[in-house]
């Protein structure tokens, strides 16, 4: 009697586990309100321009399991794969756009774009509030 | 098929004889034993983890581990276990033990340059080392088939949940002009849900110590399997339960240790 109330614990046990979304995301952590501050410089045929402001946002779950979004009080989003280290890949970004979280608190991405015209690098730098 | 069926033979053989063992051979039937242990992990098959052994999903989780080569690591366990008796001979073992279990790949700081072309700062291609230590609380379903001192069991324990911490061992460009590189480290720690498997068998030798009762084991466990995303899926027609295949390790351990029986 003991071995079958055991097997039925066993299954409750495994058909609580049995869902497709983890319980223990590792996005948690890194989600919330963040002041960014974004370095933009372009070089474009003779021109060059170059910028630094500061602006406020907010990064939540993107679309998968894997990936953040980040939304800035502009309305502009950017979404990011985010990995296992804390690794940040710029989602649909064939470029090199990457960047990574220092820490729970800090983290930092460079979009940059070459092309036959010129090029264009946006930097940004992420601390939560 | 045939595993299959021989697998539940061997499921139900300890019960055959559960009605008539227990009422002819009364006694206490429930023993509660404090478990210490150790394990090697090694590895049979190659340890390099060849690129060409694609499979198709997630592409960075497919191919997150290529080159890397796996190091044998050690294992260390402690806790609680509870035997009851189903019959004269069998055994059926239980109970909540703490493992440390680690997993390290590693790959040649030459071939991260080489292959990954590591940034500026620390990113996922340039690994070098991956160390994980996975802390789990595991529950076995040990049968064992005692024969006078000795004791053979097989079974499996399960692991539900981990605490899971991971250095990362990095290679970062330092300088463009010349070229240079240097190595720094991150540690990452969190909860993850995944059930995991590992099956083993083992001999246990029963002898008394200062008129206390003291089983010294030795074990092999044969691979892993873990189910990161579990579920189960039920059809009534035509008929169907679907589990998500596991991701199988092909490993051993072999485990020593020993189990000293508490007196309440």
């Amino acid at each position: 009697m003991r071995i079958f109330k055991t097997l039925i614990i066993v299954f409750c046990v495994v058909s609580i586990a049995g869902c497709k979304k983890p319980v223990f995301d590792y996005r948690k952590k890194y989600l919330g309100d963040y002041s960014f501050s974004v370095y933009q410089a372009r070089d474009i045929g003779p021109g060059h321009y170059d910028t630094t402001y500061s602006t406020d946002g907010t990064i939540s779950k993107g679309s998968d399991l894997q990936s953040i979004m980040i939304t800035y009080t502009s309305h502009k989003t950017v979404e990011l794969i985010l990995y296992e280290d804390g690794s940040l890949q710029v989602k649909n970004c064939s470029y090199s756009c990457k960047g990574a979280f220092e820490s729970v608190n800090k983290m930092m991405y460079t979009i940059y774009w070459d092309g036959l015209s010129g090029e264009s690098t946006e930097s940004v730098t992420g601390t939560k509030k | 098929m045939k595993t299959k069926c021989v697998l539940f033979l061997l499921f139900i053989l300890p019960f055959s004889s559960f009605s008539q063992d227990t009422i002819k051979n009364p006694g206490r039937k429930c023993r509660f034993s404090f478990e210490a242990g150790a394990a090697y992990k090694g590895f049979v098959k190659p340890k390099y983890i060849s690129p060409d052994s694609y499979s198709p999903g997630d592409t960075y989780r497919d191919h997150q581990f290529d080159r890397f080569t796996r190091i044998p690591t050690f294992t260390i366990n402690a806790g609680i276990s509870m035997s009851v008796r189903l019959s004269k001979h069998w055994t059926f073992t239980t109970g909540l033990i703490y493992y440390l279990r680690k997993d390290v790949y590693r790959m040649d700081i030459d071939s991260v340059i080489n292959y990954y072309k590591p940034m500026s700062f620390p990113y996922i291609t340039g690994v070098y080392k991956y160390n994980y230590f996975y802390n789990n609380i595991e529950v076995p379903f040990m049968f064992g088939y005692r024969f006078k001192k000795l004791t053979f069991s097989f079974g499996f324990n399960t692991s539900l949940l981990s605490y899971r911490k991971t250095i990362y061992s990095y290679v970062i460009k330092a300088g463009s002009y010349p070229v240079s590189y240097e190595t720094t480290r991150k540690t990452v720690g969190g909860f993850e849900n995944a059930i995991t498997i590992y099956p083993s068998i083992r001999i246990g030798y029963e002898e008394k110590i200062s008129g206390h009762p003291v089983i010294f084991y030795l074990g092999i466990g044969i691979s892993e399997f873990r189910w990161t995303d579990f579920y189960i899926h039920f059809q009534t027609y035509p008929f169907r339960i679907e589990i998500p295949s596991p991701e199988t390790q092909p490993c051993f351990y072999l485990q020593a240790g020993v189990q000293i029986p508490l007196k309440f």
